[in-house]
C-alpha cells in the first residue's frame, strides 16, 4: 500500500509540475497581450503610426511602450495632446482643426500615466499648447488596482522628482514583473491564449480607409471600437449602462470611499507644473450612459463618483481652467443613442461636449 | 455552565449585534445615537458555538480529562477555525491525544490532497464564475431597477449555485487540510441540492451547524416532547436564531423565519400524511424529484432573503421571479428567437434590455445543477478513503468504480488536472462567502 501512494504521489507531483510549466509556455509563447515580448509588436504599432497610417489590431498590447516609441520616433513636437483612459480615447484631431494632434489615453489610466507619458514628451524638450487631460474618477481612488503604469515607471519616478512629490503617492507600487509573472500562471491569460491559438486571430495591419472591420487606431492616436460594439442596439446598450452598476468592483472604483489626497495633491502640482511651462489645460468630463448616470445619482454608494466630479470642477475653478463634458450626460445634451455602452460616449457626444472649448 | 455559556453568547452579542441593534433603536425611537466602528474578531460566529458546545460537554460529563493546551488546539486547530465544521471536543481530540495519535501519513497527505484540491476548484473555478452572474441582479435590485422574470430567476439561481460550491469547497478544504494533519474532522456538507424536503435539507447543509442547534438548543427547548405546536414554535424559534446568527440583519432573520417556516410545513405535511394511512419514508421517483424540486425552489427563494442588501431588494428580486415585471427575453435573442415571436407573444414573453441574463449563465446554471444532482460529491468520490466522519456512508450508495477515487494514474492525472487549473485560477478569487458569518 505505501509503495501504492509513494508511486502515486510521485505521479502527481510530476503532473501538478508539468501542467503549471505547459501553462506557463503557453501564456509565454502565445502572449496575446505581448507582456512578454520584447516591444516588437508594439514597435511595429508605432512606426505604422509615425508613418501616418490607420491600423487595426485585434490583440491587446502594451499601450504605454508604444506611446513611449511612438513619442520617442516624433520629428516634431505635438501641438495638443490627449491623457486619459478609454473613456478619452475617441477624442480626435477634428476637435482641434488646423493643429497637429495626438492621443495618448491608455486602458485603465490613473495619474501616474499621465505624469509618465508627458515626461516622455519632455525628455523630448517636446512641449505641447494644449495638454487635454480626461479625468476619471477613479483617477482619485488609492485602491484603483493600476499597474499597467509601472510600465512607465522609470518616466513616472523622473516627473515625481521633478514635481517634488513623494514616490509613495502612486496609486500602487507592484513592480511590473511581479504582474507579468502573476500572468504566466493565470487562467484567465491561459484561456486568452488558447483562443488566440485555435481562432489564428492576431496582428494588426494597415488600413487603407477608415472603414475597420475591427478594433483600430487611427493616426491621431484616437481609438475605433470594434464592430460588435459600433453595432450594438440602443436596447443591447441601455442594459449594459444598467449592468454596470451590477459589477464589483466597477471599473477601477473598487474600495473607493475617500478621494486620496495624495492622488489629489500629485494632480494640482501637475498642473501647477503644466501651466508654469505655459501649456494650457483643458478638463475633459467624459459623461455617463444615462441609465448609468441615473444609478449613480441616486445611489449612496456611488456618491464618491460626484464628489471627484466636483473635486475635479474646484481644481478648474482655482486654476482657471475650462470644463468640457460632465459626467451628467444632460451637462453635454448626450442622448442614449451616443454610447458605446455604459461609460464610453461616442464621437457624437464628445462633439457636443468640445463645442463651446475656448 | 451557565456564566461560560452566557459570558460566551455576551461578547458575540456585542462584537455582532451591538450596532444593528442600535440602528433599530435609533430607528425605532428616532435617535442618533451611534458607536465607533466595532471590528468583529474573525472566526467569533464558530468558535462561540465550539466553546458553547464545549461547556456544556464538560458539564453533562461527555468530556474527559484533558489539559489547557489541549482545549487551546481543539479551539484554534486552523483547518476548521474559520468556517467551521463546529467540531466537538471528543470527536477531535481523542484524535490528537493518547488514545489515538495523529496518522501523520502519505496515504492521509495523499487523500487529504485530493480533497484539498477539489474543495479549491470548487472555489475558485465554479463558485467565483458562476458568482459573476448574480452580482449584477442583485446589486441592480439593490438600486432600484425592475427586474424581469428570466433575469430574476437567473440572479437567484446562480447565487444559490454559487453558495453551494463556495461552501462546499471550503467544507473540502477544511477536510483535507486536517486528513493532511492526520485529524479527521466531522462531514459538513453531502449534496443539500438533493434533499427530499427541508428537514433533509438540514440534515445534509451546515450539517455541524444543523447539530449544534438540534443538541444545544430544539432539544433543550423541548424539542418534539411536549406536542405539535410547541414543536413548531421550538422550530421556528431555532430557525430565527440560525438566521440572526448568520448576520446581524433583518434580511438574515426573515431567511431563518422562512426555513423555520418551511420546516413546520414539513413536518406538518408528514403528519397529515401519517394520519392519512401513507408512509412518510417510502415514495416512487417520480415523487422523489417533485419533493427535490419544491425543496430546491423554496430553497431558493429563501436564498434571496439570504444574498438580499435589504429586505425591499429581496422583494424586488421576488417580484421579477414571480413574473410580476413582465417576462423579457434580451434583445439579441430577437434574432434567433424571431420566428417563434408571434406565439412568445401570445404567452407573454418580450424582447428588451435585461441585466445579467445571457446564455452564458443559463449554460452556467446547467451545467452545475447537473454536478449538484447527478456528479458524486467529493464524499461519495472519495468513498474508498472516508477523508471525513460520515453518518451518510452507510445508508448511501457508493457510486460506481470508475467514479470513486484511487491512488492510481487515472486518480493522480485528474486530481493534477483540478490541482493545475484551481492554482492557476486563483488570480481572480474572490473571498469565502462564509467568511462573513
Amino acid at each position: 500500500m505505501k509503495a501504492v501512494t509513494i508511486r502515486y504521489m510521485v505521479c502527481y507531483s510530476i503532473l501538478v509540475v508539468l501542467g503549471l510549466l505547459s501553462v506557463a509556455i503557453v501564456n509565454y509563447k502565445v502572449d496575446p497581450a505581448h507582456l512578454f515580448s520584447d516591444g516588437e509588436y508594439e514597435k511595429g504599432i508605432a512606426s505604422l503610426l509615425l508613418a501616418g497610417d490607420n491600423i487595426t489590431v485585434s490583440t491587446n498590447y502594451d499601450e504605454r511602450n508604444m506611446n513611449k516609441i511612438y513619442i520617442n520616433g516624433l520629428n516634431q513636437p505635438k501641438e495638443v495632446i490627449v491623457f486619459g483612459s478609454s473613456r478619452s480615447m475617441h477624442l480626435t484631431s477634428i476637435l482641434f482643426p488646423g493643429r497637429s494632434f495626438f492621443n495618448n489615453s491608455v486602458s485603465a489610466a490613473s495619474i501616474e500615466d499621465y505624469l509618465a507619458i508627458y515626461d516622455l514628451y519632455r525628455r523630448r524638450n517636446y512641449v505641447p499648447s494644449i495638454v487635454v487631460l480626461g479625468l476619471d474618477p477613479w483617477i482619485l481612488n488609492k485602491n484603483n488596482g493600476a499597474t499597467l503604469w509601472t510600465s512607465l515607471k522609470e518616466e513616472y519616478l523622473e516627473m515625481i522628482n521633478i514635481l517634488n512629490l513623494p514616490a509613495a503617492t502612486c496609486s500602487s507600487s507592484q513592480d511590473i514583473w511581479a504582474v507579468k509573472f502573476k500572468q504566466l500562471f493565470s487562467l484567465r491569460y491561459f484561456t486568452e491564449s488558447l483562443t488566440r491559438l485555435f481562432s489564428g486571430k492576431g496582428g494588426y495591419s494597415r488600413v487603407e480607409d477608415s472603414n475597420f472591420a475591427d478594433a483600430g487606431i487611427l493616426n491621431d492616436g484616437s481609438r475605433v471600437m470594434d464592430f460588435k460594439s459600433r453595432n450594438r442596439t440602443v436596447e443591447e446598450v441601455e442594459a449594459s449602462a444598467i449592468d454596470w452598476a451590477g459589477q464589483a468592483p466597477v471599473s477601477n472604483l473598487g474600495d473607493f470611499t475617500e478621494l486620496d489626497r495624495g492622488l489629489t495633491d500629485t494632480l494640482v502640482k501637475f498642473i501647477d507644473y503644466l501651466q508654469e511651462n505655459g501649456v494650457k489645460v483643458v478638463f475633459y468630463l467624459p459623461p455617463f450612459h444615462p441609465s448609468t448616470y441615473h444609478i449613480i445619482a441616486e445611489s449612496p454608494k456611488y456618491g464618491i463618483i460626484l464628489s471627484a466630479e466636483q473635486c475635479f470642477r474646484d481644481i478648474a475653478g482655482s486654476h482657471g481652467i475650462q470644463v468640457l463634458g460632465g459626467y451628467n450626460p444632460a451637462d453635454s445634451r448626450s442622448t442614449r443613442e451616443e454610447f458605446y455602452d455604459s461609460i464610453h460616449p461616442k464621437e457624437s457626444s464628445i462633439l457636443k461636449s468640445f463645442e463651446n472649448i475656448k | 455552565m451557565v456564566l461560560g455559556v452566557a459570558a460566551n453568547i455576551l461578547l458575540l452579542g456585542y462584537f455582532k449585534y451591538t450596532n444593528f441593534f442600535i440602528d433599530n433603536a435609533n430607528a425605532l425611537f428616532h435617535g442618533d445615537f451611534h458607536l465607533n466602528a466595532i471590528v468583529l474578531p474573525l472566526a467569533i460566529s464558530f468558535f462561540t458555538l465550539q466553546q458553547i458546545a464545549y461547556l456544556v460537554d464538560i458539564y453533562r460529563g461527555e468530556v474527559a480529562r484533558h489539559s489547557f493546551l489541549d482545549y487551546c488546539l481543539f479551539i484554534t486547530f486552523f483547518p476548521k477555525l474559520i468556517s467551521g465544521p463546529i467540531v466537538r471536543f471528543n470527536e477531535m481530540m481523542p484524535q490528537i491525544t493518547n488514545e489515538l495519535k495523529p496518522k501523520l501519513t502519505l496515504s492521509n497527505v495523499a487523500v487529504g490532497l485530493a480533497v484539498f484540491f477539489l474543495g479549491l476548484f470548487k472555489k475558485v473555478i465554479l463558485a467565483d464564475s458562476i458568482g459573476a452572474y448574480a452580482n449584477p441582479v442583485f446589486n441592480a435590485a439593490a438600486d432600484g431597477v425592475a427586474l424581469s422574470f428570466f433575469n430574476s430567476w437567473s440572479g437567484a439561481l446562480s447565487y444559490t449555485l454559487q453558495l453551494y460550491f463556495d461552501f462546499s469547497g471550503y467544507c473540502d478544504m477544511a477536510i483535507g487540510l486536517g486528513l493532511m494533519f492526520g485529524i479527521r474532522l466531522p462531514l459538513n456538507f453531502y449534496s443539500p441540492y438533493r434533499a427530499t424536503s427541508t428537514t433533509d435539507f438540514w440534515r445534509r447543509w451546515h450539517m455541524t451547524l444543523s447539530r449544534f442547534l438540534r443538541d444545544y438548543l430544539y432539544i433543550p427547548l423541548g424539542g418534539n416532547r411536549k406536542g405539535f405546536p410547541r414543536q413548531a414554535i421550538n422550530l421556528m424559534i431555532v430557525m430565527v436564531i440560525a438566521g440572526l446568527w448568520h448576520g446581524a440583519g433583518w434580511t438574515f432573520i426573515v431567511w431563518g423565519a422562512l426555513h423555520g417556516l418551511y420546516l413546520v410545513i414539513n413536518h406538518s405535511w408528514r403528519r397529515l400524511r401519517s394520519k392519512l394511512g401513507y408512509s412518510t419514508e417510502k415514495t416512487t421517483g417520480t415523487g422523489t424529484i417533485v419533493s427535490v424540486l419544491i425543496t430546491f425552489i423554496a430553497v431558493t427563494v429563501a436564498w434571496v432573503f439570504f444574498r438580499a442588501d435589504s429586505i425591499g431588494a429581496a422583494a424586488a428580486i421576488l417580484q421579477g421571479m414571480v413574473g410580476m415585471n413582465g417576462f423579457v427575453l434580451p434583445s439579441g435573442y430577437h434574432i434567433a428567437l424571431g420566428g417563434l415571436e408571434q406565439f412568445l407573444g401570445q404567452i407573454g414573453i418580450t424582447f428588451g434590455p435585461v441585466i445579467g441574463f445571457s446564455s452564458i449563465p443559463v449554460v452556467w446554471i446547467i451545467v452545475s445543477l447537473i454536478i449538484c444532482w447527478f456528479l458524486p460529491n467529493a464524499q461519495e468520490y472519495m468513498s474508498n478513503y472516508n477523508p471525513a466522519f460520515d453518518r451518510f456512508s452507510e445508508e448511501a450508495k457508493k457510486p460506481l468504480r470508475c467514479l470513486r477515487w484511487g491512488p492510481s494514474l487515472w486518480g493522480a492525472t485528474i486530481i493534477a488536472v483540478i490541482t493545475v487549473i484551481a492554482i492557476i485560477g486563483l488570480n481572480q478569487t474572490s473571498a469565502f462567502l462564509y467568511f462573513q458569518f
